[in-house]
């Protein structure tokens, strides 16, 4: 199931959402701008419905902070808000914002809009199955990873990952350029709910890299921050182990 | 639609809310307990905010109990809290000063017609 987080302070909304997606979706509830960072900070949720008035600042600023620090670039966005201010719907829409839902609403009317931008994540998701990042191959769909040479792909070397692996390698690969710290890697590859030490995210990324062999270079080490995935790095002279 | 016909509360929003879990009404009975149980301590702060000055809270309460009330179709309720929540400084705080006491007579026939639903 999609996983949603809903950012309301209101205990009557918070259920009234709740249920109203209970078929569609898990719903995870923050009370305050604190709450939804350190959610959003520690897992990935296809959508996002933002309140506009919460007890620790204002929505809109928020989403505009997370817009900058890219918190949501894969998530849909949409307001669900009592202000029924046009200035304020043109704003959250010229922001980034899917939809902007006044309050009081629809039930069945909100349930269909949240599983056509759900839908429509979906969608977009299926388009990124097959990563192709510098000499990798990653298929999403058949859990594969693959070195490729030549002008058209047509040589092709798997790689044998196991299960874990090949999610810490398809990660990094779908976000390259950022920088993880083992707890969002821990997050992202392990779950949320389980208790992992980060050593363990160090020897994952040890045998990946030696999996790799001269494409080890493509996952990079930040001291003191974590890894990164950079395939613009050039291969060593070994050959793939 | 079941219910008593009241028209401080529209019974169209009530019927929405019940066929939330197909037509069992628990979430409803929870809307109207949580609804029920809050709005008097929201009006305290709303005619405590008014009376001290204190419009940051009065602004903030009169903006939950709006969407609250409308969620529950108590439209007039909504719209006395929409007025008050619109008062955003002193000369408009005094216009609005009455209005706690139409909130809380308005509660009260809310409260009535939600009675059967609860």
């Amino acid at each position: 199931m999609p996983k949603i987080l809903l950012v309301e302070d209101a205990t009557d909304f918070q259920l009234l959402v709740k249920e109203t997606l209970s078929k569609s979706a898990n719903v995870r509830i923050a009370s305050t701008i604190a709450e939804a960072r350190a959610a959003l900070a520690k897992e990935k949720f296809e959508l996002l419905i933002l309140d506009l008035s919460l007890p620790d600042g204002d929505g809109m600023e928020f989403f505009s902070q997370m817009q900058g620090e890219r918190l949501t670039e894969d998530t849909a966005v949409i307001f669900l808000t009592a202000k029924s201010e046009t200035a304020m719907q043109v704003t959250a829409f010229s922001l980034g914002a899917d939809d902007y839902v006044v309050k009081p609403f629809k039930p069945l009317e909100f349930r269909a809009r949240v599983e056509a931008k759900l839908k429509k994540q979906a969608q977009l998701r299926q388009h990124e199955t097959v990563l192709i990042r510098g000499d990798l191959r990653i298929e999403l769909g058949k859990q594969r990873a693959f070195i490729v040479a030549g002008q058209d792909q047509e040589e092709k070397q798997a790689l044998e990952l196991t299960g874990r692996e090949f999610k810490l390698l398809y990660h990094l690969a779908k976000n390259e350029g950022t920088v993880f710290s083992r707890d969002q890697l821990i997050s992202a590859v392990w779950g949320s709910d389980v208790h992992v030490l980060d050593r363990t995210v160090d020897t994952h990324v040890y045998t990946l890299r030696k999996k790799l062999g001269p494409y080890s270079r493509y996952i990079e080490s930040e001291v003191g921050m974590g890894y990164r995935l950079n395939s613009a790095k050039a291969p060593s002279g070994k050959r793939v182990a | 639609m079941n219910g008593p016909a009241n028209p401080s509360v529209d019974l169209k929003a009530i019927d929405e809310l019940r066929n939330l879990d197909d037509g069992q009404g628990e979430v409803l009975r929870q809307l109207v307990r949580m609804f029920v149980e809050s709005a008097p301590g929201r009006i305290a702060l709303i005619e405590r905010g008014l009376a001290t000055g204190d419009l940051k809270t009065s602004n903030h309460e009169a903006h939950s109990l709006k969407s609250s009330s409308a969620n529950l179709g108590a439209h007039r309720m909504a719209s006395l809290c929409q007025k008050i929540e619109s008062a955003k400084t002193p000369e408009a705080a005094s216009q609005v000063a009455a209005l706690p006491m139409q909130l809380k007579a308005e509660f009260e026939l809310v409260r009535t017609a939600l009675a059967a639903f609860a």
